[in-house]
């Protein structure tokens, strides 16, 4: 297995009006990195700032394979909020496409969907249009295509909203296993227990801060709460009630 | 092109499963296409209702009607107010008057309001009543050249009695010249003889008088001598000789006898003298008289001479006229020379169309079996044909012009704000194949309903489309090239569909206008109208012309392409510059 890091040094992003400064962590083989915040607070801004579809104010993103800095690049795998795929393709229409695109050998291209098809349970809808499938089996296929370069570090962005709880655990299955291939997973998500369950690593942005594993771990010693999910959700529901 | 080709291929399912999509930019348009094609009435405008207004026995409307009035749908009126009602009431486009009088008027009132159809009404109107104006007058024309012809043919038997009357006045002129010759020359010998004569009398004077004067001298001489003797005898008596008296007074006797006999002589000289003068004077009245004949031969051939001159005026009055009667003969010829058709249309413009479409055999076989009547609608036919093919490449263009416009950018505008995009962008070195896919999937969608309009144009409207199929692609494709980078750029620029939309729609406006689609380019300002031909609609649509009507080669259309190709780089350069400025 080769050796990754994932390297976050310092980094501020806009959009808008809002802004988020000094974002650090690393990311090594293996970790599961859960992104937290509430809604509209930049999750996505900053995931797309880490993959490179947006440029950082300020701040530097490095990868190390083997000790050797290479271009994010191609093995950067990313899943947005919404379906990101070819909506009139089929499944494995969609998965041949970003194969080439990603210049992968036709042979291997097939061999990979399938895997992927049969692991996400999408075999029998790989015929389907995008727009055939349901929320879960688009998701799915988002992933399958998501994966199919292989890449090393996976960002997914909200990849539960709307799904079953019975999907979830699947997915999170799937992502477990991913990780244990050594690769870095980054996902943001609402869902705070099971960022707390499934998670190794932890990122928060709140009202344009962010704070990362360590920094949490701090506040929680310091707070009354001992579990991360209580603690967001007090931080979360008092400044509702405050707003209210 | 590894990245470029997977990406046209979904573009294109994408676009071919989306019926959204597939029925508003391909279906829609090419119903629309065929609609607006099928609409084009072959035999030119429908028929028209007009009203008819007043009767006249020399001339009705009607009459014609079948034959020259076949676009009108005519209703009569008893009043032209009845049918001005009408007009105002939109059931009629015109009204026409008949005005009676030596010659007829038609008093056309038409709805301004309905332009501009109305032009096209009344310029038909116009061009039938001119082609029975031209009818009518060639028919005048027919007849005056008959009645003329038969004519002429009076002018022929004036002349020849000119001719006649010539003759006679040369006849004349001749005798004359013969009486004044022989007038002279009698004059001539009589005055010579009375010259002579002069010349005789004169001597027979000379002598008369030489005589007389002899005579006189004589005589006195004589009585001198014998009054001498006398008086000689006489003294002697008185010197008394007695002797010799008797012989004195014998003397004296023979003295007085002689005397008296040489008195006796001299009176008869006398009289023979006084003879002579009578004779003489009788001459001299002879001589007189006839040098008042010569005067009067003089003053006789003086008359001649006049009345010859005035022979020869005559004369060379008959050969004038003779001539000016040839000239009006000869104008006469030239008039019946015309035909009915020239003496009515002395100057025909004939309106000759640069561009005469090869017409198929069948169709000629069609058009040519049609005679009479039906020939007003054939041509008709034909001139609409013509107009309907130099029509079509204005449509063409234009609908090139929309599709590649609205598929570009909404081919561009599905892509970019498609969710897929996002990963499309994690792809690396994807920028330019991105572009090039859109690109590519705009032109191969648009080639079908394109291909459509071709086939309509070649079936349709008999546009030889296949024989130049190759150059009509390659302008086509530059046409459609430059404005699907139109579509693109707009995109890329706006990113928002409804906003590009608007936009676009106001860019098709601008760019319909500055091809010279809705107002001719020559009615421009001089800054618009030097703009308006390097407009890339507007260089294509001379390029397709020169090409598909004239045949010319592609030597004559390099420039066209040399522009075309100018704004392709242009405007490619710019989608690629936006795309990197907006970050899409």
């Amino acid at each position: 297995m080769d050796r990754l890091l994932l390297q976050v040094e310092d980094i501020s992003t806009s959009h808008g009006k809002f802004k988020i400064s000094s974002v650090s962590f690393r990311l090594k083989n293996g970790d599961i990195f859960g992104l937290v915040g509430r809604s509209g607070s930049g999750k996505s801004t900053l995931l797309k700032t880490i993959i490179g579809l947006k440029f950082p104010d300020y701040g530097k993103i490095s990868v190390y394979l083997n000790n050797n800095q290479v271009e994010l690049g191609e093995l950067i795998g990313y899943s947005p909020q919404d379906n990101s795929l070819y909506p009139f393709l089929t499944i494995e229409e969609n998965i041949r496409t970003f194969g080439s695109l990603y210049k992968i050998e036709k042979g291997i291209i097939e061999e990979r969907a399938n895997v992927l098809l049969r692991r996400l349970d999408l075999e029998k809808n790989r015929r389907k249009k995008i727009t055939e499938l349901s929320g879960g089996m688009q998701k799915r296929a988002d992933l399958a295509v998501t994966l199919i370069h292989a890449p090393k570090i996976l960002v997914l962005d909200e990849p539960f909203s709307g799904l079953d709880v019975s999907l979830q655990s699947f997915i999170w299955k799937f992502l477990k296993e991913l990780s244990l291939q050594g690769r870095i997973i980054i996902i943001s998500s609402h869902i705070l227990s099971d960022i707390q369950k499934n998670c190794n690593e932890f990122g928060l942005i709140e009202k344009g801060a962010f704070f990362n594993t360590s920094q949490i771990a701090q506040t929680l010693r310091n707070s009354r709460e001992k579990s991360l999910e209580f603690f967001l959700e007090r931080l979360f529901t008092k400044d509702l009630m405050q707003e209210e | 092109m590894l990245k470029t080709i997977p990406l046209i291929q979904a573009i294109l399912k994408e676009f071919i499963r989306n019926w959204k999509s597939v029925f508003m930019l391909i279906v829609f348009p090419l119903v629309f296409i065929s609609m607006v094609f099928l609409s084009f009435n072959p035999d030119g405008i429908q028929k028209i209702p007009v009203g008819i207004a007043g009767k006249y026995a020399n001339f009705s409307m009607e009459d014609y009607k079948d034959t020259y009035f076949y676009y009108l749908s005519l209703t009569s009126f008893e009043s032209l107010d009845g049918c001005l009602d009408e007009l105002k009431g939109y059931k009629q486009y015109a009204c026409i008057q008949i005005m009676p009088g030596s010659s007829i008027t038609l008093n056309v009132y038409y709805d301004n309001t309905r332009e501009p159809v109305i032009w096209e009404i009344i310029e038909r109107i116009k061009s039938t009543v001119d082609m029975l104006q031209k009818q009518k007058s060639k028919q005048m024309a027919s007849t005056f050249l008959t009645k003329f012809s038969e004519n002429t043919g009076k002018i022929d038997d004036f002349r020849t009695k000119l001719a006649t009357a010539n003759s006679r006045v040369n006849s004349y002129i001749y005798d004359a010249d013969a009486s004044i010759i022989k007038l002279e020359n009698t004059k001539d010998e009589l005055s010579n003889a009375l010259a002579a004569m002069g010349s005789d009398i004169q001597n027979l004077k000379h002598i008369r008088n030489n005589l007389k004067r002899q005579k006189d001298n004589l005589y006195s001489s004589s009585f001198l001598y014998t009054s001498g003797i006398d008086n000689s005898a006489r003294n002697l008596v008185l010197l008394g000789h007695p002797v010799e008296q008797p012989y004195l007074d014998s003397i004296r006797n023979q003295v007085i006898s002689l005397n008296n006999q040489m008195y006796s002589y001299n009176s008869v000289a006398d009289s023979a003298l006084s003879e002579l003068d009578s004779r003489i004077m009788s001459y001299d009245e002879y001589n007189r008289r006839g040098l008042a004949y010569l005067s009067d031969i003089d003053s006789e051939v003086m008359q001649l001479k006049t009345v010859k001159n005035e022979l020869s005026s005559y004369k060379q009055a008959i050969g004038k006229a003779d001539d000016e009667i040839a000239v009006i003969h000869q104008n006469f010829n030239e008039i019946l020379g015309l035909d009915a058709e020239t003496l009515v249309n002395p100057i025909i413009i004939r309106n000759n169309p640069a561009y005469v479409p090869t017409v198929s055999k069948e169709l000629q076989e069609q058009y040519l079996n049609k005679t009479g009547q039906d020939q007003a609608k054939v041509i008709s036919k034909g001139i609409n044909l013509i107009s309907l093919q130099t029509i079509f490449p204005t449509m063409l263009l234009l609908i090139t012009l929309f599709l590649s416009l609205l598929i570009s950018s909404f081919t561009c505008l599905s892509t970019i704000n498609s969710s897929v995009h996002e990963r499309l962008r994690l792809v690396r070195r994807i920028f330019v194949h991105e572009i090039l896919s859109v690109y590519i999937a705009s032109l191969i969608i648009m080639a079908m309903p394109i291909f459509c309009v071709l086939l309509l144009g070649n079936y349709l409207f008999k546009i030889p489309i296949f024989d130049n199929y190759l150059f009509i692609l390659i302008v086509l494709f530059m046409l459609a090239s430059v404005f699907i980078f139109v579509g693109m750029m707009l995109a890329y620029l706006i990113k928002k569909e409804s906003i590009t939309l608007v936009v676009v729609t106001f860019i098709l406006a601008f760019l319909i206008f500055f091809s010279g689609f809705l107002l001719p380019v020559e009615r421009m300002s001089k800054l618009a109208y030097s703009l308006a031909p390097d407009f890339p609609v507007k260089i294509v649509h001379m390029a397709f012309n020169k090409i598909v009507f004239y045949g010319r080669d592609f030597s004559s259309v390099k420039d066209n392409f040399f522009w075309l190709s100018i704004w392709f780089a242009s405007l490619a350069a710019l989608v690629f510059l936006i795309k990197k400025i907006r970050e899409v």
